[in-house]
Parts: C-alpha cells; structure tokens; sequence
C-alpha cells in the first residue's frame, strides 16, 4: 500500500470515528417520539473530569490529574453517560488491557459534569468500536471479566460500522452489556442503522476531535478555513494565479480559533468551560505549522508566535498535503493509541 | 470608428429616429418602448444582457476600463444609464477602434438587478460588450437558466404572442458523448456542437434529448402563420437578440430572466455559516430527476466533470460509493463542503463563507458541465 494510500485510510478513520461519536450521541439526543432533539440532553467530547482521590494515581504511583473520555453525555435527572471509541484497534491483544484500563478509569465518581455540583448520580460506560474487532474484543472482554478487567457501573460494548449499500449508513449495534437509558438500550439490542444523510450538518461543521488528526488533513483544515479567508481579503487575491503566491500573516492564536469554533464539537455545545478542550491543541496546529516552514511554504514571525503562509492557489489543496507527508507517515500509530491525553 | 459609420449608414435616406432616441430623456417605459419602435423602422437588432451587481453600475462599469476598453458614462436618468464603449484591438501592425454605446436598465422591482440593452451591430456586440461584462466576473455575474426553463420559457413565448410555429435556425449545443477518447487517454464528457436544424420547438428539444444533449443557445424564427415575424435568439445565461418585437422578447425573456437572477440572489443569500447564529451551516440540494448516482462509476464523473471548474480547488475526502469532497473557490474565498449520499441528490454545504456569486458558479459548472437538477431548500431528516 503506497503512502499516499495510507494517509487516505487515516483521514477516513479519523473521519469515521467524528461520524460515530456524532452517530451515538444522537441516540440519547433525539427523541424518537417527539422527532426532535431533546434540549434536556446535554452531550459533549474530549471534557476533563478529575478522577475520586481513591483513583488519581495510576499503577504506575503516577498522579492522574484528568480523565478525558470521547463521549460524555448528561441525561436529564443528573444520570450520564461515558464513552470511548475506537476505529482502530490494535492488531496486537497484549494492548487491549490498556484500553480496557482507560475505561475503568471512567468507572469511578468522576468530578466535572456540566452540573451545579459537577458530578452525577450514575453513569453508564460505554466502549463503542469498530465490528471488525467487534466479536474478538467481546472474547477477550469475556475472558477477563471479574479479574483484570471490573466495572461496578455498568459498562456496555457497542460495535459500529460503516455500510454502502443504495444509500451509505451507521450501524451501531450492542452486544454486551445494557444501557440504563431503556429506549436506547432497546434501539441498540439489535441493531440500528443511520443513514449518514441524516448528520450531513453535522459532518460538515465538526471536523476535528480531541485527538490529533493526521498531518495532511490538519493542513487541509488550516489552508482551506483559516488562511484562505485571510488571504481572500487581500487585495491581491482575486487576480492571484496559479503560479504566483502571497504573504498571508496570521498568528498562530488565530488558526486554532478559528478551527475550535467553526469545527470542532463546541459546535453542539456551546457553553464555555474550562473543562472543554480547545481543539484543535496548540501543539498539533505548531506541528502543522512547521510542516508548512520545512516545505517552504511559510517562515516563522516573532519567535513562533505568528507565521507567514506563502499562499498559492492550488488545485486539490488536499492531494497535495499528502504528496508533501507521504514521505513522513507516523510510526508511531500503535504508541499514539495508549498515550495519554494532553492539555495544555 | 466603424459603427459609428455603419449608423450613418443605416439612417441614410430615412428620417434620424436613432439620434432623438439616444438624445431623449428616458425611464424603463419609455426605453423598452422606445426600443422596440426603432426595431420596426430600422434593420436593427437589440441585444441584452440581464445581470446582477452589489455595486450599482455606475460606479463599476467605468472603474473596470482598461487599455482595450474605455468606458464613459453619457447620460444618467432615474433607473437607466446611457455608457459608451471605445474598444480597440489589433488587427496586424494597426490598431482599430470601435465605439458604442449601450443602456443599463436597473430592474425596478429587484434589487441589484440589471440588463445592458444595446442596438449596437451583433459583431460590436460579440466582439466588445459580451467580453466587457463577462469580464467582470465576480462583480458582475450574469444567470444560468436550465434546459427545462429554457424550453417553458419558449413555450410562453410562442403561446402568448400566438406565434405558428417557432422554428430553430440555429443551435449550440453540448453532447454527451460516453467513452470516447480525446486523444490524450482520458475520456471527453462533453462536447460542444453548433447545428442548423430547421425544426419546431418541439422537435427541437426531442432530438436534443434523444442525444443526450442540452442547448447552450438557439437562434429561431417566429413566424404567424407562414410569414417570419422576427428572428430572435436566446442564451442560457438569459442573453437574448432580437430584430423585432423586442417588447415581446423583452418581456417574455428578459424579465423572467431577471426574476430568476432575484430568486436566486435571495436563495443563495445568507449562506454562508459566518452569517448564521450558532455558525450553523444552511445547505441546499440539487435533485436530479433520475438516479444519476445509482452506478459508482458515475462518482469518478461527477468529480471529473467538477475538477474542471476555473480557479478552484476541488479535494475528494471520499470517492466512492458515497461522495463528499471539499471545494475552494479563489474568486472569492467561498468553500464548500458536496455530498452524494442518496443516488438523486447532491448536497451542498456552504462553509464560512458561501457568497451568492460563488454559490451561482458552482452549479452553473454542475448544470453546464455534468446534469441539470432541481435546486432546492436542504430538508433536514431527523432520525
């Protein structure tokens, strides 16, 4: 497989995964018999809860300060709902106790819900993965229950999957464990499809999530939604042409800005919170940043503050971020499942 | 000077109604009217242009002149300007320069609705005013009209004027034409042809069908009963010509025309999500009559045909079987987000910023270059 190839796999696994977080909020969001979405049902990604002081330390000895779930729902009656999904899942099972690790953080009396006193009466835990490693995760989840792996809350797997029939949907079904919000739980029992239709709004405003995106797809977000509107406000730019470019001074505060509010998950909850990370991280957007200054398509301003773009007109701003990575794929895909999540 | 000679020509031996004309004081009545009176006393012909502009005309028409082209304001009245054009252009070692003049009609009803009228020759017009305004582009844009509409608006035509028969003298058209080669290994989509039909309206469009074909532009006669009564011709960006009847022509053509550059100015308008409370995104659809997208390998030629639009970038996230890809428009900044999820229907998602002009040329090129669909409001399906 050519790296090209790759990176193109990655960008559509990372997008699969923003899909399935959007897919199964929605479940809890929307109310099947009122058909609409429940204003009482709060939903957010990648939010920092403090663990109970009898789990802030790792096996390790290590202090864990946060925990940082994809998937946090607030149901009316202060009941909630914590989730983690993963597309990829290591090839190698040695690995998968860690993942079941990081969930059974979440299975504690977790500080940070969006409510007055920032806790819950309970919530459920939820592991939402991709059916390919669906019926072996069970095995292995199977296998280790009661001794490696313990939830004294109730802990659920739902696996999901991308289907192109006539029309392209998400399957999402659970195949262990039980939902306490009954509808759902009912819904997931055997499996429900949603068309992706349904969530063009969303797919087409959320972009990135708490965890890093792959290079050339970064770029692509940066070039098409930050310095294109820069640049477009030049005078310059309508007669600009293809072989030409342009000064595009922009700081760096500013790309990830305009990156976290136009498309990240603040999208569908907008109550600030210091809890929220802001998305895209300051350091993925230097690393993109740098990409542009070692391609020679941006310099440094001011000591890594603001940055110069030398924007061109490019034909498929995409494909071309990729021929620039394709040399440079991350090896360290496997190391990057398992590190924790870091906040500035 | 050439057309300037040919006016003079023209009014020889026959009483100077041209210059009156020009030297009165007009408003929209008294110019469409007026118009269409020369037409009966002179061999002229009126060419017009309908468009739309943010910045009224005025300001914009003479900021635009350059070396080839100067362009002077002659008389300003309430909802018509009178503009003179000196073109030059090369001809061998010398230079000629031709000078015309043209009227801008401000739509009284529309806002920033337009038509150039000209009686100016059809080769002054071809060869100076037609290259001015598509010039302009973006500040200017003129419309696209579809097959279907085309045809209804012929239809109207010959109905209301009680016309015989109207009969296509000539027709650019595009032909699909699948699978063959251009030469360079990759597959021609879309050739351009012009034909002399000598057909009825409805054999017409029959044999443009049945060819997988739509018309670019058709030049017809009307005739009652057996007699021509005027040789018209009309464009799908609404450019119409006449050489007779222009009152009719103008409202069976022109003002329709201009109604369509208003519903699409307010249908487009407010698209873009930097305009919308909570950033939200306002998407419109274009559904196709057929499941254009019901075999995969319809997805590679969607996206051929798009990768063809002039200064823009087109990325595909995903190819196939469903289709989203990621659209820069450098005229203006405007991006968009296009979906295929449902084999009828392609969605599109303006992004931050969606401007109407941007929004008017990515499905001019759909239209022209790919299939014609209804344009339609996004209806949001809720699971």
């Amino acid at each position: 497989m050519s790296d090209e190839i790759k990176i193109r796999n990655e960008i559509n696994d990372y997008e699969q995964t923003i899909h399935a977080i959007v897919g199964f909020m929605n479940f809890f969001r929307y109310d099947m018999e009122k058909k609409e979405m429940r204003r009482d049902v709060i939903v957010f990604q990648g939010r920092r809860f403090n663990p109970s002081p009898g789990k802030s330390f790792n096996q390790d000895g290590e202090s864990i300060d946060y925990v940082t779930p994809d998937i946090g729902i607030l149901l009316p009656l202060k009941g909630g709902v914590i989730g983690e999904v993963k597309k990829s899942f290591p090839s190698d099972q040695k690995h998968w106790l860690k993942i079941f690790e990081q969930l059974m953080r979440y299975d504690d009396d977790l500080t940070g819900w969006p409510t007055d006193d920032e806790t819950v009466a309970s919530h459920d835990i939820v592991l939402i993965l991709h059916q390919s490693r669906g019926a072996r995760v069970r095995e292995f989840y199977e296998t280790q229950k009661g001794t490696k792996i313990d939830f004294k809350r109730s802990f659920s797997i739902v696996e999901f999957n991308r289907s192109d029939e006539v029309k392209s949907f998400y399957f999402f079904r659970k195949f262990s464990g039980k939902l306490s919000e009954e509808k759902v739980d009912r819904r997931l029992r055997y499996g429900v499809e949603v068309p992706m239709e349904v969530f063009i709004k969303i797919y087409s405003t959320i972009k990135i999530y708490d965890d890093e995106p792959p290079l050339p797809y970064l770029l692509h977000l940066i070039w098409a939604n930050v310095v294109l509107i820069k640049a477009a406000e030049l005078k310059h730019f309508e007669k600009l042409r293809k072989n030409q470019k342009m000064d595009v001074n922009l700081e760096v505060e500013t790309i990830i800005d305009e990156l976290h509010i136009g498309f990240s998950f603040r999208g569908l909850n907008e109550i600030e919170s210091n809890r929220q990370p802001r998305i895209p991280k300051r350091e993925w957007v230097l690393r993109a940043c740098n990409k542009l200054v070692e391609l020679d398509e941006a310099k440094w301003v001011e000591q890594r503050k603001n940055i110069t773009i030398f924007f061109r007109p490019y034909d498929d701003v995409l494909s071309h971020f990729i021929k620039c990575c394709a040399g440079d794929i991350r090896e360290d895909i496997q190391r990057k499942l398992f590190k924790d999540e870091e906040f500035e | 000077m050439e057309d300037q000679d040919a006016k003079k020509d023209l009014i020889s031996g026959k009483f100077d109604y041209i210059t009156p004309f020009y030297n009165q004081h007009h408003n929209s009545k008294s110019l469409i009217e007026g118009l269409d009176s020369l037409l009966s006393s002179y061999d002229l012909s009126v060419s017009c242009i309908p468009f739309s502009s943010d910045t009224h005309p005025i300001k914009i028409l003479p900021r635009i002149s350059s070396k080839s082209r100067k362009i002077k304001i002659l008389k300003k009245y309430d909802g018509i300007q009178l503009f003179q054009m000196i073109h030059r252009r090369r001809e061998g070692s010398e230079t000629k320069e031709e000078k015309g003049d043209f009227f801008v009609y401000e739509h009284p009803e529309y806002k920033n609705v337009y038509a150039a009228l000209t009686i100016e020759s059809n080769k002054f017009f071809r060869s100076a005013v037609l290259p001015f305004f598509n010039s302009l582009f973006p500040h200017v844009m003129m419309t696209f009209i579809t097959h279907k509409r085309m045809r209804k608006l012929l239809e109207k035509f010959q109905i209301d004027n009680q016309f015989s028969k109207l009969i296509i003298n000539r027709a650019s058209h595009n032909f699909r034409l699948n699978g063959q080669s251009n030469g360079n290994g990759k597959q021609k989509k879309v050739v351009p042809m012009v034909s002399w039909p000598k057909m009825d309206l409805k054999e017409a469009f029959n044999w443009v069908y049945q060819n997988n074909g739509w018309f670019q532009s058709l030049q017809f006669t009307a005739l009652r009963g057996n007699s021509p009564v005027a040789e018209v011709s009309i464009t799908r960006q609404g450019i119409a010509r006449t050489n007779l009847l222009f009152l009719k022509v103008f409202n069976n053509f022109v003002l329709p025309v201009c109604k369509t550059i208003h519903e699409n100015n307010i249908f487009f308008g407010n698209r873009s999500r930097r305009e919308n409370h909570n950033l939200a995104a306002k998407p419109l659809t274009i559904d196709f009559d057929i499941d254009q997208f019901s075999d995969s390998s319809e997805n590679m030629k969607f996206i051929q045909s798009l990768k063809r639009l002039k200064k823009s970038s087109i990325s595909v996230l995903h190819g196939n079987p469903y289709i989203h890809l990621s659209v820069i428009d450098y005229f203006d900044g405007s991006t968009f987000d296009l979906w295929v999820l449902n084999s009828n229907q392609l969605v599109i998602v303006p992004q931050m910023k969606g401007s109407i002009i941007s929004i008017k040329r990515l499905i001019n090129h759909i239209f022209d270059n790919y299939a014609e669909g209804d344009i339609k409001e996004y209806q949001e399906i809720l699971n």
